[in-house]
């Protein structure tokens, strides 16, 4: 395959580019987060060159990629800042980028182009790659601002004159050290440990054998009576908290976390029936009789042959059921107001702020702890609830 | 236990047991008596394993449902034990306060207008995911922490994000020349940008949601069918909006039910953003029903609002038992 003219040029031009760069950011002795972004173009830079040079078509897409970016901003910066502030040299400036790069992209979609990267378009994965760029950006930022926000110093975090999205002044282990020494946050972690795990094991005990029943036992009354408890999920707290606040009144757990040990199996235990459920179907009836053949009761059967293979389903309810734990809130806002009692889901947003002060750094620091955890535990098993969700509307 | 006796005497129905020494030839035959054995059902034993849940679900979900409904008609306050009823005295003292008709409209609002967003961008974003690349994981990873991550932590997060003096927004609004550094736009404090700020967060917390139920959705579809589409020339929108989008329209619907009954019924949004305000202009029912019912210490207003919760839960579980129904057909 013939290596289009223009390819090589562009190469050799982001080469050279990237030589620059690099040259420049030595020379000027540019230091801290400056200096690891500029980095992190010139390295780009070198790799798509040489992608471009061996004809990859990542490469080309990266590239594409990078030039439609440069034009949408171009655009969006020409019409509301440039142009608004007629401020012309700058408008000029953004015309001709936004010209260079349309033709560079045009370039990398004619036909020679094309033939020479295996004759892909360039378009679907470029878009594709705007797409996420732009949600996930959206998505993910106030995570970012948190832990922006939580290595901050306050004098930094403070300043309106200040860029925000940078450090200006060095960072910080303040706010942490405030969390974990001065606030009630370890307290509260422990708090919501020890409910979580005795609501799970409530879960397991309720929701196990009960699944296993309207799988495998009661036959066709299962299914309507699957169907009926995965209606009690969508009966929200928000409905029950005034008459099970009373109850709790009345016996006398007001203030405890046991009032919440009691509560919570209530919106555990209906989904994860429903989960387990689909689960055991799955499971083939020979193994039950091959174990009951072997001398087995039914039960025994379950106990030995099919819990054990279901580990999986049953690790999917306990990391459901924590993280429901972790998410639930008009609950715990109604039976508890100590301090000392909190969850951390209503510890860090009610009891991190002192009368009207909001301690924004600690109180950032202490979102970003609690939730990184829970969202890697959640994603390895996303498929499981996902299939839950879907209440057998998706085969497969 | 005493159904697992019942188990039992069906287990020695069962032929002997079998011994090593059976030739696998001969086990056939007996294998297949067997599981005749096996598939028949045992209600006793049923009825003992799945007992213990309906019980509790039945003393902590049904019991509290009706004492809902039952405080509704009745003066139940916090602090006295007595107990009258009163018809529908508390719904008549409801309907006509703004309050309520406020967060009747702003429920449903909140409600609508979020779903057609997130079902919107759920869309195109599952689109974008939906074919393997690189990196596909630690991103998948990016979009849903808003979902993953505690509904409260997530929206103090927003409430620095829309802070009054230290908005992000506001700083790069006032740096492009699009806002008063003197007079700037208080997020939460002014009624038209508080509301649009809570449907910002509650679209911001369900797209990921919907994405990865439409994902599932998509990864679903017979991969020969918008193959012999595209041979027939259907561009990619009409394979999309004529091809896909019908063949999804249930899990459309799981992911949109779903995050209705989040919205509708979410309190911890409203309670850290605004509390309700400025001027009830973001006020909620289940909000309403925290205020009146445990704060104001009137449990049986704070139920009759929540009980206006009621119709609306019973539309979508009509919708869901129907999609239910559908799939076990189909």
């Amino acid at each position: 395959m013939k290596k289009p003219l223009g390819i090589t040029l562009l190469s050799i031009l982001l080469l050279v580019a990237a030589v620059a760069l690099l040259v420049r950011t030595l020379q000027m002795h540019v230091g801290g987060f400056m200096g690891i972004s500029r980095l992190v173009v010139v390295i780009a830079f070198t790799i798509m060159a040489i992608g471009l040079w061996m004809l990859h078509n990542s490469a080309r897409i990266f590239l594409a990629f990078l030039l439609t970016a440069d034009i949408l901003s171009g655009l969006v910066a020409l019409g509301v800042y440039a142009l608004r502030r007629s401020n012309y040299r700058l408008s000029l400036w953004l015309i001709a980028q936004v010209v260079i790069s349309g033709v560079l992209v045009w370039y990398l979609q004619r036909p020679a182009v094309r033939q020479a990267f295996g004759g892909y378009s360039v378009w679907p994965r470029t878009v594709q790659m705007l797409v996420l760029t732009i949600f996930t950006v959206l998505l993910a930022f106030p995570f970012y601002w948190m832990g922006v926000a939580s290595f901050k110093q306050n004098l930094d975090l403070y300043a309106t004159e200040n860029n925000p999205f940078i450090f200006n002044l060095p960072p910080t282990l303040d706010h942490l050290k405030y969390l974990f020494g001065q606030t009630g946050f370890v307290r509260w972690l422990e708090n919501t440990a020890l409910v979580g795990i005795i609501v799970v094991a409530i879960t397991l005990i309720l929701a196990v054998p009960a699944a296993y029943a309207l799988a495998r036992l009661t036959g066709r009354w299962g299914e309507r009576l699957g169907i009926g408890i995965f209606l009690t999920y969508l009966v929200p707290p928000t409905l029950l908290f005034i008459p099970l606040s009373r109850v709790i009144g009345v016996l006398g757990l007001q203030d405890t976390l046991s009032s919440l040990i009691l509560v919570y199996p209530s919106i555990t235990v209906p989904f994860s029936i429903w989960l387990l459920m689909g689960f055991f179907k799955s499971i083939p009836r020979e193994l039950e009789d091959a174990a009951m053949v072997d001398g087995l009761t039914r039960f025994g059967a379950f106990i030995k042959m099919v819990v054990p293979i279901s580990v999986s389903g049953i690790l999917t309810v306990v990391i459901f059921t924590f993280t429901l734990v972790m998410q639930e809130f008009i609950y715990a806002l109604t039976f508890i107001s100590p301090e000392s009692k909190q969850m951390v889901g209503l510890g860090i947003p009610i009891f991190l702020v002192r009368g009207d002060v909001y301690y924004w750094g600690a109180l950032m620091a202490a979102c970003l702890v609690t939730s990184i955890p829970i969202a890697f535990l959640y994603n390895l098993f996303l498929d499981r609830f996902i299939a839950g969700f879907t209440v057998g509307a998706v085969k497969g | 236990m005493k159904p697992a006796g019942d188990a039992e005497t069906q287990a020695k129905k069962a032929p002997p047991l079998s011994s090593s020494l059976d030739k696998p030839g001969q086990l056939r035959p007996r294998w297949k008596k067997v599981k005749s054995a096996g598939a028949a059902t045992s209600p006793l034993l049923g009825a003992a394993m799945f007992s213990p849940a309906a019980l509790y679900i039945l003393l902590l979900i049904a019991v509290p449902f009706f004492l809902a409904i039952f405080y509704a008609f009745s003066d139940a306050r916090i602090g006295s034990t007595e107990l009258h009823f009163i018809g529908l005295e508390n719904f008549r003292s409801i309907i006509h306060s703004p309050s309520f008709q406020k967060a009747v409209t702003n429920s449903i609002i909140f409600t609508v207008v979020a779903q057609a967003i997130v079902l919107v961008c759920s869309n195109i974003l599952s689109i974008a995911l939906e074919k393997p690349f690189r990196g596909r994981g630690l991103l998948r990873f990016l979009i849903l922490l808003p979902w993953v991550a505690p509904v409260s932590l997530g929206t103090i997060g927003w409430k620095w994000i829309l802070d009054s003096i230290y908005s992000v927004i506001t700083w790069v609004l006032v740096w492009l020349g699009f806002a008063n550094k003197l007079d700037p736009p208080y997020w939460l404090g002014q009624e038209g940008l508080a509301m649009a700020s809570v449907i910002l967060v509650h679209c911001w917390r369900l797209i990921p949601f919907a994405t990865v139920i439409l994902l599932a959705g998509r990864t679903a579809i017979p991969k020969e069918i918008p193959e012999a589409a595209s041979i027939d020339g259907a561009g990619f929108w009409r394979t999309q909006f004529q091809i896909n989008l019908p063949i999804m329209t249930p899990i459309l619907s799981v992911a949109v039910l779903f995050g209705s009954i989040f919205t509708f019924t979410d309190i911890a949004v409203v309670y850290i953003l605004t509390n309700g305000g400025p001027y009830d202009s973001t006020q909620t029912l289940p909000m309403l029903a925290y205020t009146q019912g445990i704060q104001g210490s009137d449990l049986a207003a704070g139920a009759a609002v929540s009980v206006c919760l009621i119709p609306v839960l019973v539309i979508i579980a009509y919708f869901m038992l129907r999609m239910a129904h559908r799939a076990e057909v189909v």
